[in-house]
């Protein structure tokens, strides 16, 4: 009778694809191993997430606690950074330093899939576990995943870490460094992708399984055969292992371990296991795919009609000068504010700036709507063109008729057809009507921000919640001054306590000392004139002086060479920067230098993604490349990665041997009906050192003329009748 | 119908704090945060907001934060369409929703004459055939209707439902007026997944 129901429970026949989607709800998303990647309980699985996603999981399991930030750029690349609390070993060998902090590790794992999964076949994934960071964790594994029915059916070979009870190296045929896994020939500062011992040493064997329970609201059970070698994972021997170790680490009684993940709902998971036969970890996950276009919430934010639309178009028959009021009048109201126009002959100009939306055709289409709605019958055709920072960026040129013939079906494809999308050179005195702004003028206002820390090496979240004033001074139409300043309201900074070690200017590496003494006062975060230009077509350039930074002021500025039908961008910047004092007000220290970068720009059409290589003399006064590969999604949302190498040699750089690191940026658009063009971004580094830093001065060129580029504006052409 | 938009905020503004850094204007977190953790204040239905309507209506409420009103389009068959401002329909026949459209989960019944509240037999019972949407799937729903309380104005009935291969049982409620012989009010499953919903229907002929 067991034995029925189990089977029941394990292969229940699915009866069709629909009615499956009820009894095993909120089972889109695979659910997340203790390791912070998708996986079993302590073992990986080949799922992978939707490409977009990115995901928060948090893990307790004796001795660990792992908060893991997943990232899926791609349907068959997974990426995540790993902040591991080691329970065992404590934070220094100094016990009046280390308190009671314990030891925290740092590191990324990838996971790639090879085979995707067809009706016969499994999908099969090679992953890396602890790459580049200090290789406590280090594992290698080639993994499969077949789901019959309601079973997702996982077996896979692991290398280091995942090599319990292992057998010979069949790659040791192929060449005899396969034999032996020495992780500690590794003498570097750690950090290094150490490649010389992957896939090296012994194989386990893993298997396991995740059966999704019918009826139970989504409920998984999962069971596995657990082969990670817990006489060699972390700090197993104590001290004998490491010296800041301080107890060992409980060996497994079984190595089967079990448990459940619940789906809170479809992207919220608790789960709980009891785990090498003695331990209950218990852990949940957060995750989101930001692939789409509107990945969450639905937007409720259409094109606001022009009321009386028939009775303004019979006034602005009587002159241009009306006309010119009137989509002022109409185009200011809905965010997008009339720069100037011009009627010639049949054709209506007019430029607009907008900080709105994210999508170029849909601020163009409603700007467009508004114009159809208001102008005169004899107005045939109309050209919208866009600034930014008075910079001109792109003029788009359509007829009245093809735009409002495919409104209503919103065939866009065949709107753009016959459409002009041209580069734009902004000459003021061309356009008839140019109303008039005083200037200077203030836009402000005040809002809470949060200055953060995260993943350092005194726990996992410092934050300091401040209340910002922040904003812009225009002083003309591209010369303007842009502040913030702010005052620190609460904090949970009596825990930072790091001191820099670097041997290099302490550019970054004091960023401890900056967090406690900005903590209860009045802070300028930046305060800087910025100048832009276009000299010529295509060519864009800005100056700037001030406090361009947190940590650094200075006078410096950038030329950017961005052709408009093109993909790629070529740029250089140049400034001299001195560091501020660490009270973030008008004060400086002593440090000052010259920092300049070449930067080159390719963004890959089909993708979308951008290839950024900067080369040059940075903040350290190290000399080398950074290297930074990012993709964007319809959402909005850019997931990236960058790794630098410079003159300095790993024990110069410190900790971590060379700087790398990921980062994403997630629209606050997707979170709510309405549109806007914020994003919240984290970064994310192994450690912050000073070598290859970067002045982080804001507004950089490559931003602001983003729709100064064909291939930004016709990703997005389905929005043109948003 | 904005209940499931604002079940998604509640599992994603943990997310959305976490990431917080300058970039994000705080001021629209807040009434959003308060709007999904204490929910919207409801419609009340007053004799002075009733007097005001012109058409017969219906308040569905969802649930926190989600109560609607939708208007009477129109009856055709003793199926009576109620619609709402943003576009939804609701079909109900004897006050059973049996059809949805424009919700995030809709429904559509094959039979829904055979839901009838009374019985020569004392009760009424038989199978529904439903198509559900998003995801598509056709379910059969045993049901069995009883008067469970006579002695009061009006009429309480539960409908009780078995869909067996999703495991499920449940009950739903309707209130019949004794002198229109119309619901006047329900609670009833539309949908697995939405929660039960309660409609109170305002008949203005």
């Amino acid at each position: 009778m067991h034995i029925k129901l189990l089977f029941t429970l394990l292969f229940s026949v699915s009866l069709s694809a629909g009615i499956n989607d009820y009894i095993y709800p909120k089972s889109e998303y695979p659910s997340f191993s203790n390791s912070g990647t998708i996986g079993l309980i302590q073992m990986p699985s080949a799922r992978m997430m939707p490409s977009g996603s990115v995901a928060f999981s948090w893990s307790d399991s004796d001795p660990y606690q792992r908060g893991s930030l997943i990232a899926t750029p791609f349907s068959w690349g997974e990426a995540s950074y790993q902040y591991t609390d080691v329970n065992n070993a404590f934070y220094s060998l100094t016990p009046e330093f280390s308190g009671d902090q314990t030891y925290k590790d740092k590191s990324f794992d990838a996971k790639f899939l090879i085979h995707q999964e067809s009706s016969l076949l499994p999908a099969i994934a090679v992953g890396f576990r602890d790459l580049a960071g200090t290789g406590v964790f280090s594992s290698e594994y080639l993994v499969a995943s077949k789901r019959i029915n309601n079973v997702d059916l996982t077996m896979g070979l692991g290398w280091g870490a995942y090599s319990d009870h292992g057998f010979r190296n069949p790659l040791i045929d192929l060449d005899d460094q396969f034999a032996y896994r020495d992780v500690s020939d590794n003498t570097t500062q750690g950090g290094e992708f150490s490649t010389g011992y992957w896939f090296s040493g012994k194989v386990g064997v893993f298997a396991g399984a995740e059966v999704f329970l019918p009826n139970l609201k989504g409920l998984r059970f999962k069971i596995e055969y657990d082969s990670t070698d817990y006489e060699f994972e972390g700090f197993p021997n104590g001290r004998e292992s490491f010296y800041f170790a301080f107890e060992n680490v409980r060996q497994p009684a079984s190595k089967i371990n079990f448990g459940f993940v619940y789906p809170l709902n479809k992207r919220l998971h608790l789960k709980l296991n009891y785990i090498k036969g003695h331990t209950l970890s218990f852990g949940f996950s957060l995750h989101g795919n930001f692939g789409k276009k509107q990945p969450f919430i639905k937007k409720n934010d259409p094109p606001k009609p022009v009321k009386d639309s028939d009775v303004f178009k019979i006034v602005t028959a009587e002159s241009d000068l009306q006309l010119y009021k009137a989509s002022l009048l109409h185009l200011n109201p809905r965010s997008m504010p009339l720069q100037t126009a011009t009627v010639e002959d049949d054709k209506y100009k007019i430029v607009f700036s907008q900080s709105k939306h994210m999508s170029w055709p849909r601020v163009t289409g409603r700007a467009l709507r508004v114009l159809d709605q208001i102008a005169p019958q004899k107005i045939k055709k109309f050209e919208v063109a866009n600034v930014n920072g008075g910079l001109g960026m792109y003029k788009f040129t359509i007829d009245r008729e093809t735009f409002s013939k495919y409104q209503e079906e919103k065939i866009y494809n065949l709107a753009v057809k016959d459409a002009k999308l041209e580069s734009y050179e902004y000459s003021p005195e061309e356009y008839e009507f140019r109303p008039k702004v005083k200037l200077p003028d203030l836009f402000w206002q005040v809002v809470p921000t949060v200055t953060q820390q995260l993943g350092g090496p005194d726990g996992f979240f410092f934050g300091n919640l401040r209340l910002a004033f922040k904003g812009e001074l225009a002083l003309q139409n591209n010369l303007s001054v842009k502040f913030e300043f702010s005052q620190g309201l609460i904090d949970n900074f009596d825990e930072l306590k790091l001191e820099s070690d670097s041997v290099l200017p302490h550019v970054r590496t004091d960023v401890v000392r900056y967090l406690k003494a900005t903590r209860n006062n009045l802070i300028v975060s930046y305060l800087q004139l910025d100048r832009f230009f276009k000299p010529r077509k295509d060519i864009y350039a800005k100056a700037t002086i001030g406090l361009v930074e947190n940590m650094f002021g200075g006078i410096g500025g950038e030329v950017l060479y961005r052709p408009f039908s093109k993909n790629y961008a070529i740029g250089a910047e140049l400034w001299h920067a001195k560091q501020r004092d660490y009270d973030m007000r008008l004060n400086f220290r002593d440090y000052q230098t010259n920092t300049g970068l070449i930067n080159f720009y390719y963004k890959e059409p089909r993708t979308n993604v951008l290839i950024a290589i900067r080369g040059g003399r940075f903040l350290a006064e190290d000399s080398g490349f950074n290297f930074d590969f990012s993709r964007r999604f319809k959402s909005g949302l850019k997931l990236g990665i960058f790794f630098s190498r410079t003159d300095i040699s790993e024990y110069e750089f410190g900790e971590g041997s060379f700087d790398k690191g990921f980062y994403f940026f997630i629209p606050i658009e997707s979170f709510f009906e309405n549109y806007s063009k914020g994003t919240a971004g984290i970064g994310l580094k192994p450690l912050t050192r000073d070598g290859a830093a970067m002045l982080r001065h804001t507004h950089g060129l490559y931003g602001v003329t983003e729709q100064g580029q064909s291939i930004n504006i016709t990703r997005d052409w389905d929005d043109l009748y948003d | 119908m904005t209940y499931m938009i604002k079940f998604t905020l509640q599992s994603l503004l943990p997310l959305l704090m976490m990431t917080s850094c300058s970039f994000i204007s705080y001021n629209q977190v807040i009434p959003l945060m308060k709007q999904a953790v204490i929910g919207s204040p409801d419609i009340e239905l007053t004799k002075e907001f009733i007097d005001e309507q012109r058409y017969s209506f219906i308040r569905v409420d969802l649930g926190k934060g989600a109560n609607i009103i939708m208007v009477l389009l129109d009856i055709e068959s003793n199926f009576y369409t109620w619609v709402s401002a943003t576009g939804e329909k609701l079909i109900t026949y004897n006050g059973k929703v049996v059809r949805s459209e424009g919700l995030i989960y809709n429904l559509r019944h094959i039979n829904p004459e055979s839901f009838k509240l009374f019985s020569s037999s004392g009760f009424n019972a038989g199978t529904f055939n439903l198509m559900l949407e998003n995801p598509k799937a056709f379910v059969e729903q045993e049901f069995k209707i009883t008067l469970i309380d006579s002695s009061k104005d009006p009429l309480l009935f539960e409908e009780e439902i078995n869909v067996s291969i999703l495991n499920r049982n449940y009950s739903n409620y309707y209130w019949l007026d004794r002198k229109s012989g119309r619901v006047t009010k329900s609670k009833q499953l539309i949908h697995p997944k939405l929660p039960k919903i309660r409609i109170d229907y305002v008949y203005k002929f």
